[in-house]
């Protein structure tokens, strides 16, 4: 069976990723430019994620490094790097190599005394911080203008203050640190843009270590070989969230992972979590799955243990960070960790692709690994003191955007468990949908919803009829556009609000027959009707507007069967199929209104 | 020296048949990214701190010899 041609090209570049050496020099990227190259160029172009990168100084082979990164994610790059030093002409000339070149992504590095040069403002010199604002604004609007694209500025790096004193840092170190602070603040106001965190990145990496003198002096490389590869590392995390392939959920085992020793053995007063000393290591391990938390990532529990011993540990244990509640899904039993997986998946109703496990025990790594080759499975060292680092390293859960729906993910999980002892506790279906006292909200979308919008574009793989990943411009423009119109749907209930969960987008340029060009409807809130109420409306609404036939194409993915079965189950006819895409219709005409018991519609 | 240099050249350009009358132009790889290459090659193999200007002046082979002889190391 020959391959297609797209897979084998991206083996060839993971190949070549996997013979560089752990620390890769100048010299091992050029060793292999050529061959880079070669594949790059034979992947067809719309195979290809495009990238920009402009800088005010040398940046050269960070574009390398950043092809092989984002390969080993199964990403196929095209990357244009700009003109040295001429980030104002490439953004603002119509014919620049980055106007021309069209990149789904920009990424933006400069120092800030090259941004600002006119004003005599060297390195050591305070730098006007409203100016310096000014012109990354300027910079955001003049691309903007030209492209719906991402657009990514790095923050400025900190230099170590010098004099090298113990006195109090001078002026400067201080006025870029308020920088990067409001900087954050700054974008969010900004469509489909982030902040690249170089400065977070240079601490971790040791500011010492971020030049090479001769590099940077000779030819005005401002980095050196290894804080190259660092920020290409991290580059290609944030290529891959907004790809979409970024994961959703922590699975993570108990005994010598999120604490020391056998808590079936030696009880809850035998096992080793403390804020100091012995145990330490574990609670700081437990920070940052708590941080992860916080930003929207789905914790569960897959553990080979007795549920009483687990939960006495995670309801008592004095220095356990981590919640009963906090937990999505909690598998502690004796199955084997492979079929707990897929219990997970299922409960949470997320792909296994969208996993990520945590065990220290390499005999359950494998298990899962060679059973599960979707989930990823984290490699551990057998010493639990650098778990912590580990953890805090990785990035696979990497977002371009945290939003209000991110923060309360956790909270809503929670819920959702909630939800599920009432309906064992219920006699029927139906009654447990009456107690719940659903109230979803159907509006036509809100400039300020488009964020979360876009998000739910990216997120959502298995309950979405064609699976396209706006981004938040083209959401944007679609709200300003007569022939389309965006609806979106909120939802709560007695466990909880869980904002935005459903998005619905028709076009409507034609008089008598709209067509859903997307439709899609958060997992969490799947199967409570919820989804059923949302066609009702955009049903309603058609019918109001006159129209006869409401069309649904449908665009099949390796995830969303799901969908097929929902539109064929409410009624929609199969009217074409080909190459298993369908083409279902709804008749209008005699379309009446449905209800659903215990949930209340609001609309305007 | 002779057999250190020779080895870099060929890592770095592919290149077997290294003379000392030699320049940039007789080496087709030998271009401005490569050039930095060769540098800190020479840096880590000879451990040597090289000047600016002993990189401006690194572009033949008989030079590159004198400089790193310049820094004491054979």
């Amino acid at each position: 069976m020959t391959k297609p041609h797209f897979q084998e090209s991206i083996e060839n570049l993971q190949t070549i990723a996997e013979n560089l050496s752990p620390a890769p020099s100048l010299n091992s990227y050029l060793s292999v430019k050529t061959k880079i190259l070669e594949i790059v160029s034979a992947i067809p172009i719309e195979q290809k994620t495009r990238i920009a990168i402009i800088s005010t100084f040398s940046i050269q082979p960070l574009d390398l490094c950043l092809i092989l990164e984002s390969a080993k994610q199964g990403i196929a790059l095209e990357v244009y790097v700009g003109e040295y030093n001429q980030i104002f002409q490439e953004t603002y000339q119509l014919d620049s190599g980055l106007n021309q070149f069209k990149p789904d992504a920009v990424f933006y590095f400069c120092q800030f005394d090259r941004l600002i040069p006119h004003k005599g403002v060297s390195a050591i010199d305070k730098p006007d911080i409203e100016e310096l604002n000014k012109k990354i604004l300027d910079l955001y609007h003049q691309f903007r203008n030209h492209h719906n694209s991402l657009f990514v500025f790095s923050n400025f790096i900190i230099p170590i203050s010098f004099p090298y004193s113990n006195l109090p840092s001078d002026d400067l170190s201080q006025s870029l640190n308020n920088f990067n602070q409001k900087f954050n603040l700054n974008f969010q106001n900004l469509e489909n843009a982030c902040v690249f965190d170089l400065e977070n990145l240079a601490q971790f990496h040791g500011k010492g270590n971020i030049t090479h003198p001769l590099l940077k002096f000779s030819s005005d490389l401002y980095f050196s070989e290894g804080f190259m590869v660092e920020v290409g590392k991290k580059l290609a995390t944030v290529i891959t969230s907004y790809k979409s392939k970024a994961k959703k959920c922590l699975v993570l085992d108990c005994d010598n992972t999120l604490w020391g020793g056998i808590v079936g053995e030696s009880g809850i007063d035998g096992i080793r979590l403390s804020d100091t000393g012995p145990g330490s290591e574990f609670y700081e391990l437990q920070k940052r799955i708590k941080s992860l938390y916080n930003r929207g990532v789905i914790l569960a529990l897959n553990s080979k243990n007795n549920m009483t011993d687990v939960l006495e540990v995670l309801q008592k244990h004095p220095y356990m960070l981590l919640k009963e509640k906090d937990f999505a899904s909690i598998q502690v039993n004796w199955e084997n960790k492979a079929e707990n997986m897929i219990t997970i998946a299922n409960d949470l109703n997320i792909g296994l692709d969208s996993m990520l496990f945590l065990d220290d025990d390499p005999i359950q790594r494998k298990l899962v690994r060679d059973l599960l080759p979707e989930v990823k499975v984290v490699e551990l060292p057998k010493n639990p003191v650098t778990y912590f680092q580990i953890v805090q390293t990785l990035t696979d859960f990497e977002t371009i955007r945290l939003t209000d729906e991110d923060k309360k993910r956790g909270l809503s999980y929670a819920a959702q468990k909630e939800r599920k002892v009432l309906a064992s506790k219920s006699e029927s279906f139906d009654e447990y949908l009456k107690s719940l006292n659903t109230v979803i909200e159907i509006n036509p979308a809100d400039t300020k919803e488009i964020a979360r919008l876009s998000q739910l574009c990216q997120r959502t793989n298995q309950f979405n009829l064609s699976t396209k990943r706006y981004t938040e411009s083209e959401l944007k423009d679609y709200l300003n556009s007569s022939d389309k119109k965006i609806f979106s749907l909120k939802s709560k209930d007695i466990f909880g609000d869980d904002g935005i969960v459903g998005l619905g987008i028709v076009n409507v340029d034609d008089s008598t027959e709209w067509k859903l060009d997307s439709f899609l409807v958060s997992c969490r809130v799947l199967g409570r009707n919820i989804e059923n109420a949302f066609i009702d409306y955009i049903s309603r609404m058609g019918l109001k507007s006159s129209v006869t036939v409401l069309k649904a194409e449908y665009l099949p993915t390796a995830k969303n069967s799901q969908i097929k079965t929902f539109f064929e189950r409410v009624n929609f006819i199969k009217k074409t199929e080909q190459n298993h895409k369908i083409e279902f219709e709804l008749e209008l005409t005699n379309y009446k209104r449905r209800t659903f018991p215990g949930i209340q519609v609001v609309e305007n | 020296m002779e057999e250190k240099l020779k080895k870099i050249f060929v890592d770095l350009f592919n290149f077997h048949d290294l003379q000392d009358h030699m320049t940039r132009d007789d080496i087709p790889d030998w271009d401005s990214m490569r050039h930095l290459s060769l540098i800190l090659e020479i840096e880590k193999e000879f451990d040597l701190s090289l000047s600016i200007e002993d990189s401006i002046h690194m572009v033949s082979i008989r030079a590159i010899k004198e400089i790193i002889s310049e820094h004491g190391d054979i």
